[in-house]
């Protein structure tokens, strides 16, 4: 019984002495400076921009255990930012970055850079994310989510460094660009695009479904369960010097659709969906302004069951536990079970329509949104009035929630948008152990504050897998004032109905105050993140968002209740109420060394950069280059290569490494002599003869490799 | 001749430091193995009979040529017991003894059709015991050729093994199971595997042949011999460099076969309807050449 045991107790003691470490980190708290009203008499924007396109080799987080190690990168990552202060000197700052979530520790942090150059504190600062599932991880304030939301499991704190520098930078540059501005917001419905994902958990809200605006004809029932709303604020600037007009700069979109249109199986980091509407509108901007950058700021919305309308071809199936063919013979211990992808062929062909889907649904939202920017062009004005109520808020001991957070059964089986490989797992293959949306993952006696849901793994989830404080016990809240149109900014993924509770919480309180707002829009995902908020009758149904409603049923009320008691007080203060900015503290565990280090391989002096072949096939052309490695080669620095091609003696540019047809790839070390890269250019629209130039950076010179014939093949 | 046990385990460390050091970087795409892998199993059971109820262990070595979709493979098993045999106790070399008591020799051919898994290929066993009424002698030397299919479905993956003696025993030997995965984790390394399985074994001839007994056999009658239920967990040791798998199993065998059902040489224990037994195995498969 002795021996029996021990493999037992090591087990146990590994889970509670190795696993579980906290690594307590306190937070800074920030608190914005007293508004002071500007010497130009008026509103005044600002825009700024970083790069956060980390290098190769770290986690692409959202799909959990099937998010892959990037392999590359295809459209570039970014921060954008928006700083908006009104003639009274009340300021906000939105960012929004292509990421997968924003945490406390990269606001709080980013807060702390801004402050004293901004005024900024953490209760003005809103950073949400665009939930693209193809950015880094490795940044969480929490350890389980470091541990769970990629392949490459773990804490870097180099990958905070790196974020929060670059967020900072984005602000910064926002201030810089301050001038005298003016903005018109409205909402359009954008229709069938998105569908709902959890439908049934949708159908048990009462009374049913009325939505925000006329339906489009032909949609089914699934398509009709969203809120349609794409809010738009356009702002246009005055330039700079003499030039006193105002032209279009830029704008901030509210519009609710899950990150998930490109296949789990996605291995590079990509801005997705909305990193195509993000440039859509601003090439637009660019068009009709002609001073350079226009700028696109596309946060979500309540989109917590809003799946994109993504093609059934373009998932692939997670992984199966399938027994190996390999080296041995008849008295060998077999080669272990190991998850298998589908077949290589399989992968290719999802992986093309997910990319296919994305570029037409961004371009056809982008067109939309232009559409949406240039009907407010009548409409701008100079005098948008600017307030923010703010707090942070405890769940953990919060008595109306459960007193500990729990994921249920049915989050690890995944949402519909990406199974996980544990999807319907059952035991010996017959019995069902709740790893599905609804049936098993519903138990059926409720009895405790988590009611319906059959949290994963018992009881020893929160002691041997989560402990003390692997998931969030705070959420930051705010409520934003822009003129006449409220945002209410949450650290959740909320779903259709339970965003509307809140926004319906927040319009009856700020009209209880006397103020009166034309529309209220919920942004998601930002300042932190706490998972899923369902309503409560969603919550019974234990669908994915269910599941992942982590401090029960009364959760929606909650935050409902919070934003509502916020919007009353930023309508009674008449500017921005006294918003203390609490103390917080990160536990997201040990820190790794997984973002690749400038430190990697050899210098660049003693690289030799150089093209080692390019050739089309079909309509791709693929070239190979020796560069340096991941890591002091970081594409967020700038530009790394560009295709150009041939017209009668001239070499004009056909595609920077960041287009979207572009897809680079570190491939494999070559020791001393630097690293092995390759750019795959998908060239279907045009024909001729192309080459590729390695874009001079510090410490190395422009290569520029042979011309390569390239010819168009038509199927 | 038997190694000094301190002899031996230092002996397994060099190797293991050694397949090391030969292993190539996990981008590389290795088209020849060498293999090394040990067991250490108490009893030592074959086919549900007992051969050896104290402590053996049993090295093997190996290489493998990636081709195609499979592998072509040969190499050396060796079964040593560790402890001299008592009179109660049953043994391939007899009472008193302990050493090498088994050399295998085996070539295999093995590869994926799709969603069946086939490995085709012959064996020599030979036997080094000296006790003519007691285990096995090198009069018991034979050779099989074997056809093994498995399915890889996502939860129960059949198999069927067929293994014909063609030099002593004159017989064949059908293994028929199921093999279940109850869990694996998903995510973080070590990989954990743990799985079950259950296996019937069926002689077709590797019983006594009543019209001629001075033929080699294994099993009293024809007919099923045992059904084994196995639990074995694999965990997969990604930190080394060169691919190192650590397997647990544990069984549960249920005897139906007058020679499966002895588990050791007391007369009490010669009718035994079912048995425990464990093992634990250490594998290592570096990839030596690539090109």
């Amino acid at each position: 019984m002795v021996r029996a045991r021990a493999p037992v107790a090591l087990a146990v003691s590994l889970v509670t002495s190795g696993c579980i470490a906290y690594h307590e980190l306190p937070l800074p708290s920030p608190t914005s400076a007293r508004p002071v009203p500007a010497a130009l008499p008026g509103l005044r924007a600002g825009f700024g921009r970083a790069d956060i396109t980390p290098p190769p080799g770290v986690g692409l987080a959202g799909n959990g255990p099937e998010g892959r190690r990037a392999a590359g990168y295809r459209v570039r990552l970014y921060a954008r930012a928006l700083l908006l202060e009104d003639r009274t000197g009340e300021r906000v700052a939105f960012v929004v970055a292509d990421l997968a979530q924003v945490t406390p520790n990269l606001q709080r942090l980013t807060a702390e850079r801004i402050r004293d150059s901004t005024g900024i504190g953490a209760d003005r600062l809103v950073i949400a994310a665009t939930h693209v599932h193809s950015g880094p991880g490795h940044f969480y304030a929490e350890r389980q989510y470091n541990q769970s939301t990629s392949q490459v499991v773990g804490y870097d704190s180099a990958m905070v460094e790196f974020l929060v520098s670059r967020l900072a930078r984005a602000v910064l540059d926002a201030q810089r660009d301050l001038r005298l501005a003016r903005v018109a917001w409205s909402a359009t419905a954008v229709w069938g695009h998105t569908r709902n994902r959890s439908y049934q958990a949708f159908l048990r809200n009462k009374p049913e479904w009325t939505p925000p605006a006329p339906v489009a004809p032909g949609l089914d029932a699934t398509h009709r369960a969203v809120n349609p709303l794409w809010t738009l604020l356009r702002v246009d600037q005055r330039g700079r010097g003499a030039d006193s007009a105002y032209r279009p700069a830029g704008a901030l979109s509210v519009f609710a659709v899950h990150g998930t249109a490109d296949a789990p199986e996605n291995e590079l980091l990509d801005a997705g969906i909305h990193g195509i509407v993000e440039r859509g509108l601003e090439r637009h901007v660019d068009s009709l302004s002609r001073r350079g950058a226009g700028y696109h700021l596309v946060a979500n919305g309540a989109e917590g069951d809003v799946s994109p309308d993504w093609p059934v071809q373009s998932r692939c199936g997670a992984p199966t536990l399938r027994p190996v063919v390999g080296p041995g013979g008849p008295r060998t211990p077999p080669p272990p079970w190991e998850w298998r992808d589908p077949a290589p062929a399989w992968m290719g062909l999802c992986r093309a329509a997910a990319r296919r889907y994305v570029n037409t649904a961004g371009d056809s939202l982008a067109a939309r949104a232009a559409a949406l920017f240039d009907s407010l062009g009548p409409g701008l004005r100079g005098d948008l009035r600017v307030g923010v109520a703010f707090r942070t808020l405890r769940l953990k001991g919060d008595a109306r929630l459960c007193p500990y957070p729990e994921a249920g059964s049915a989050t690890l089986g995944g949402a519909e948008d990406g199974r996980t490989r544990l999807y319907d797992w059952r035991l010996f293959g017959i019995f069902p152990v709740g790893l599905e949306e609804g049936g098993h993952a519903v138990r059926p006696n409720p009895h405790d504050c988590q009611r319906e849901k059959r949290v994963a793994l018992g009881g020893l989830q929160r002691k041997f897998v989560v402990g003390e404080h692997g998931l969030p016990e705070v959420a930051q809240l705010s409520v934003i004032r822009l003129g006449d149109l409220l945002l209410g900014v949450v650290p959740a993924e909320v779903t259709t109905r339970a965003g509307a509770l809140m926004e319906r919480a927040i319009a009856e309180s700020a009209g209880a105050a006397g103020l009166e707002p034309r529309a209220v829009t919920i942004v998601g995902l930002a300042n932190g993140y706490m998972q899923y908020v369902t309503t409560d009758a969603e919550y019974g149904e234990q669908a994915y968002e269910g599941g992942s409603t982590l401090y029960g049923p009364n959760t929606a009320a909650v935050l409902a209740e919070e934003l509502g008691k916020l919007a009353g007080s930023l309508a009674r203060s008449g500017a921005s109420p006294v918003n203390p900015v609490d103390s917080l503290v990160a536990y997201p565990g040990a820190s790794l060394t997984i973002l690749p280090r400038r430190t990697a391989g050899p210098p660049a002096e003693r690289v030799e950069r150089v093209v080692l072949s390019q050739a089309c096939a079909g309509d791709t052309l693929v070239v190979r280059w020796r560069d340096l490695y991941p890591g002091r080669l970081v594409p967020a620095d700038g530009p790394v290569l560009r295709i150009e091609r041939v017209a009668g003696e001239r070499w004009n540019v056909a595609a920077w490494d960041g287009d979207r047809e572009l897809e680079v790839r570190a491939v494999r070390p070559r020791g001393a002599r630097g690293y092995e890269w390759e750019a795959r250019w998908h060239h279907s629209a045009s024909a001729g003869l192309f080459r590729v130039v390695l874009v001079a950076r510090p410490g190395l010179a422009e290569v520029v490799g042979d011309r390569v014939p390239c010819a168009v093949r038509f199927p | 001749m038997f190694p000094h046990p301190e002899m031996r385990r230092s002996s397994l460390f060099v190797a293991a430091v050694f397949l090391q050091a030969l292993g190539l970087p996990s981008g590389v795409h290795a088209q020849a193995y060498l293999g090394l892998d040990a067991t250490l199993s108490s009893p030592y059971v074959w086919r549900g009979v007992t051969r050896a109820n104290g402590w053996v262990v049993q090295p093997e070595a190996f290489v493998s040529l990636k081709a195609g979709g499979g592998f072509l493979s040969g190499g050396a098993w060796a079964s040593y017991e560790l402890g001299n045999a008592g009179p109660n106790d049953l043994s391939d070399l007899g009472t008193g003894n302990a050493g090498l008591a088994e050399l295998n020799y085996w070539g295999q051919a093995n590869w994926s059709l799709g969603l069946i898994q086939a490995s085709l290929g012959g064996i020599r066993y030979t036997f080094r015991g000296t006790a003519p009424t007691a285990g096995r002698t090198r009069a018991d030397n034979t050779t099989e050729l074997y056809v093994d299919l498995r399915g890889t479905s996502k939860y129960v993956v059949p198999g069927l093994a067929l293994w014909l003696d063609v030099d002593r025993v004159q017989g064949a030997y059908v293994e028929g199971s199921v093999t279940v995965p109850v869990l694996a984790n998903p995510l973080a390394a070590p990989f954990i595997v743990l799985i079950t399985r259950a296996a019937v074994g069926y002689t077709l001839g590797q019983d006594v042949n009543s019209e001629d007994p001075s033929q080699g056999a294994y099993f009293a009658r024809a007919g099923v011999t045992h059904m084994d239920l196995a639990v074995s967990t694999d965990v997969t040791l990604r930190p080394l460099r060169v691919p190192t798998v650590l397997r647990f199993e544990g069984h549960v065998q249920f005897s139906t076969d007058d020679a499966t059902r002895p588990s050791s040489a007391r007369p009490s224990d010669a009718r035994r309807s079912g048995k425990l037994w464990a093992a634990l195995a250490l594998r290592l498969s570096p990839p030596i050449v690539s090109w």
